[in-house]
């Protein structure tokens, strides 16, 4: 057969046509990220080893780990530290058990269900600067209704600005956060809840299963794996969320809404001095890496214990 | 219509092997079925011809060329998935009409192309119809209506009757068989299903653990199936196996049962020899239940499944389990003795250790009519 | 039986109420909003903490529209949020699709990538990204915001796109490209009809994401000619302290695109979220 002697050739570029194939249609989403998030990020963290302040162009160069060092003897760092936990520890618990409720409810058919559904999520669609806001006057005495509410519960002695008391300032951008991020949970969490085939529910109600025992034994070991994405990337993305404390507190009073990427925006974009910002950015990475490690063993290790 | 040649063809699957050093060579106009149980290989032989899949060696010719390199789009085949592939968002005319449309043909041809083929399948009321507003049946008319359309060299069938119901299966059955008759064109088909594989095919290739397990009309598998896994597989119901041993007396073989029965051997096999183990097969429809007790084995009836036309009977002989098929009422009862005779000319005889059938050695013998000398069995 | 309809229909009545708080929760603040942007000036100290004012205007949109820059700040953030939406939505849908249907090497390192970007601290880049768009020019730009928004919203687009092609069975494609057609023609003729639910949703999720951004433009842009409404409306605040009737007014008008993309798409990413939940 003549074709014999073009065959091996014209084989290897067939092969090597469909090898390629996936990443021909990888590559635009892998471009965009290499260039623009990848390298950047490599940069900044190149920056945490120099000194770079805008405002002071003669002092630049290579500083090794000064930044870090420095970093130890700030305070308003540690406090930042703090802060942030606070901060993402109470959002995610209030986000996610009201997300989880809200979840549930919608979970059955009733009457008005989907014009219910689309507005009770429209939190999510709010830019997150336009909340702040709109909290933030909700908090104020003068033009906001909530410490006067506050005040006639109970829970304020008179009503006054909470966001200017470093008590309780951080609860402000925290309720905001709350207010935000329930659609975000309700939606996935809906979604896994859907997803339960109905048999098993039927075969619970012949069982003779109460309500919390269906919940407990077949709803939350099926939402289990959703469940633990969703807290995993909304934890991350809590810790990083810097938005709506700058719009409402600035980080004050008194630093005690600081947390640390507000802080670090504040150190980048005010003071100009990038490298202290990216050392702390820096710090940031090693926490949520060494957040995402640990969540990932546990996870693995629960998954080999079954 | 082209023949196809299958050469050596081989795919493994990370470190697993799928298919195993397959040869097979297809007839233009032929019905060829690829049959065997489930993670045999047929399918991912099938996909193999049609391009969806690569092989890791061998070659595959379409008529006189060879398509290893070429894309599904180019082997000029046609198939019918197992699960129809409609496009749902696309009317019963545009399915059909679909590979035209992709080869920029006329739309004045394409309709006209659709529209025939339509009539032949008694599609023509629903050409405007969105497939899931269609039947199993109707959806299946569908797909092998868009096949039929192109006028291919070679059609494919991936197991298209599975999702239907028995009736409606017997139904498209005999319009499968139909069409083939129509257009005389070459079909390779895959089902696990081997009453569908007797019905339809010119030859069966049953496969088992990706390798051929034997080639051939329908009838020449049944009756001399060529190894152990093809005589259990093809028949329904299955054939009944019995451990035996070869014995002599004289210049006669037997078979002797686990029990001490012996079997009396007609013909003479290839390759017998004392105190070999064999696996004796016998289908259910060669035993008969006789009344006295003077049957080849006494078994005992465990189960009666009459099906009006005819009636299985399961019977228990020394741990093993036996199936008699009848075109009669017999009678039984469960729990009754019964003795059975079997037709000792239909035996079939297996090699324990190989699985391989014996073969009955040929008799060549001087027949006094002209000195010249014949063959009989 | 009367007690089992008795705890039913107490069960029911909690369930309505229960879903009239979280009503109430979600859409009051958006009420207030929309009620400082109608109370006249001269009334909004005064009766600032009545629930229901007791004069309207629309004066204040009057104004947003005509007297203030915002209609330029709408613009570019439309023009912005737009862009990305399209851009993004069209190379996620590849990336998405390479990761449903191909088995490739470096797959499970490739997505892990597209898992870490997401931990990233955005104002870790913050400040590589302006030294490294400074000198291209692409501060102060419109592009250069496409740029970055379009970088950072591909991660979960891809993956919410890859839950939508998880959804839709292989046969499809196959049969095309059996039929006549290349991969890719059959992806463009028979695979992203069936995808346009997931299309939008993910069109809308990121017009909405970008629509909201605030850090990077804050950073990047300072001419107002180019601000979106994050900068614009910040900028406002510290200009203009005691306009807030005007800026509520503003911040209503911000809202009605997100919210109506929004109310329009969150259906069909609980169902495409439903899909990939199917298949873990």
């Amino acid at each position: 057969m003549n074709s014999v002697a073009i065959q091996p050739s014209s084989q290897k570029k067939f092969d090597l046509q469909r090898l390629l194939e996936p990443y021909l249609y990888l590559s635009p989403a892998l471009i965009t990220i290499a260039l623009v998030i990848i390298t950047p990020t490599l940069v900044g963290i190149s920056y945490a080893f120099q000194s770079i302040e805008l405002l002071n162009p003669f002092n630049s160069g290579w500083v090794g780990l000064a930044h870090f060092k420095a970093l130890f003897s700030d305070r308003y760092f540690f406090s930042a530290l703090g802060n942030t936990l606070d901060w993402t520890l109470i959002s995610l618990f209030f986000q996610f058990s009201l997300g989880l409720g809200l979840a549930l409810l919608l979970n059955r058919k009733f009457a008005g269900r989907k014009l219910i559904q689309a507005l009770v999520f429209l939190p999510w669609a709010v830019p997150t600067f336009l909340s702040g806001l709109t909290w933030a006057w909700l908090f104020n005495p003068i033009i906001g209704i909530l410490p006067h509410w506050m005040a006639s519960l109970g829970m304020l002695s008179e009503p006054y600005n909470i966001l200017s008391d470093p008590q309780l300032a951080m609860y402000g951008p925290i309720v905001a956060n709350v207010w935000f991020g329930i659609p975000f949970f309700a939606i996935t969490l809906l979604a896994a809840l859907q997803s339960v085939p109905n048999d098993l529910y039927e075969a619970a109600g012949i069982d003779g299963a109460s309500d919390w025992q269906v919940f407990v034994k077949i709803t939350l070991p099926f939402l289990a794996p959703m469940i633990a994405i969703t807290v995993m990337l909304r934890t991350i993305w809590i810790a990083n969320f810097a938005d709506l404390i700058i719009v409402m507190t600035s980080g004050g009073p008194a630093n005690s809404t600081q947390t640390l990427p507000s802080y670090i925006f504040t150190t980048a974009y005010r003071r100009l001095d990038f490298g202290y910002a990216s050392a702390m950015a820096v710090i940031l990475l090693i926490l949520l890496l060494l957040y995402t490690a640990i969540l990932l063993k546990m996870r693995s290790k629960l998954s080999n214990g079954e | 219509m082209a023949s196809i040649k299958l050469k050596n063809i081989c795919k493994h699957f990370d470190q697993v092997e799928v298919l195993k050093s397959i040869n097979i060579d297809i007839q233009h106009g032929e019905f060829v079925v690829l049959v065997g149980p489930s993670g045999c290989g047929k399918s991912t032989l099938l996909r193999s011809i049609a391009g969806l899949e690569q092989i890791s060696s061998g070659e595959i010719y379409i008529g006189d060329t060879r398509v290893n390199e070429l894309a599904p789009k180019d082997r000029d085949i046609s198939m019918v998935f197992q699960s129809y592939a409609l496009y749902p968002h696309m009317s019963v005319e545009r399915n059909m009409g679909f590979s035209l449309e992709v080869q920029k043909v006329p739309k004045a041809q394409i309709k006209k192309a659709v529209k025939d083929v339509a009539e032949s399948l008694g599609l023509t009321a629903l050409l405007d119809r969105k497939p899931k507003a269609l039947s199993g049946g109707q959806r299946q008319r569908v797909a092998m209506g868009r096949a039929i359309v192109r006028h291919p060299k070679v059609f494919l069938f991936d197991e298209p009757l599975s999702n239907l119901d028995a009736q409606l299966r017997v139904q498209m059955r005999l319009e499968i068989k139909a069409l083939h008759q129509r257009l005389q064109s070459t079909i390779i088909y895959v089902t696990h299903d081997q009453v569908e594989a007797m019905t339809l095919a010119d030859r069966i290739v049953v496969l088992n653990g990706g390798i051929v397990q034997q080639v051939g009309p329908p009838l020449e598998i049944y009756d001399t199936p060529a190894n152990l896994f093809v005589a259990g597989f093809m028949g329904s119901p299955s054939m009944n196996f019995i451990k035996t041993t070869v014995g002599q007396t004289g210049s006669e073989f037997y078979l002797e049962t686990q029990a001490g029965v012996k079997l009396p051997l007609f013909h003479q096999y290839q390759n017998l020899a004392v105190g070999m183990p064999i696996c004796c097969g016998i289908r259910p429809e060669h035993i008969s239940i006789i009344g006295s007790g003077s049957g080849h084995l006494q078994a005992q009836v465990k189960a009666l499944e009459p099906t009006g036309i005819s009636e299985q009977i399961y019977c228990h002989y020394e741990g093993e389990n036996l199936c008699i098929y009848s075109m009669q009422r017999t009678g039984c009862k469960e729990g009754q003795s019964v003795s059975l005779e079997l037709d000792l000319q239909r035996l079939h005889l297996f090699c324990e250790h190989s699985g391989q059938r014996l073969q009955q050695q040929l008799f060549i013998q001087e027949n006094s009519i002209d000195g010249v000398k014949v063959a009989t069995n | 039986m009367p007690i089992l309809v008795f705890t039913n229909l107490l069960k029911s009545v909690a369930h309505r109420f229960a879903i009239l708080l979280y009503l109430v929760f979600a859409l009051f603040p958006l009420y207030w909003l929309l009620k400082i942007a109608v109370t006249p000036d001269k009334l909004l100290y005064s009766e600032g903490v009545k629930l229901w004012p007791s004069d309207f205007t629309w004066l204040n949109f009057e104004l947003v529209f005509t007297q203030s820059e915002f209609p330029t700040f709408f613009i570019n953030s439309a023009i912005v949020s737009s862009a990305t939406a399209v851009i993004t939505t069209v190379i996620a849908a590849a990336a998405g699709y390479a990761f449903c249907r191909f088995k490739f090497r470096g797959k499970l390192i490739i997505s892990g990538l597209l898992l870490i970007t997401q931990m990233f601290p955005l104002v870790m880049v913050l400040a590589p990204i302006y030294k490294i768009m400074a000198p291209l020019g692409l501060t102060n730009s419109l592009l250069g915001l496409v740029i970055i928004y379009t970088a950072f919203n591909v991660p979960f687009a891809v993956f919410l796109m890859q839950s939508f092609f998880d959804s839709i069975p292989r046969d499809l494609e196959e049969s095309a490209m059996v039929e006549g057609c290349t991969r890719f023609t059959a992806l463009y003729k028979v695979i992203v009809p069936l995808t346009l639910p997931g299309l939008a949703a993910t069109l809308g999720f990121v017009f909405t994401a970008a629509w909201s951004e605030m850090l990077f433009a804050l950073m990047l842009i300072s001419d107002s000619s180019v601000s979106t409404f994050p900068v614009g409306l910040l900028n406002f605040v510290s200009k203009f302290a005691v306009q807030w009737g005007q800026m509520m007014a503003a911040g209503v008008l911000a809202l009605i695109p997100a919210c109506i993309f929004f109310v329009f798409i969150q259906r069909y990413l609980v169902q495409g979220l439903t899909a990939g939940a199917v298949k873990g």
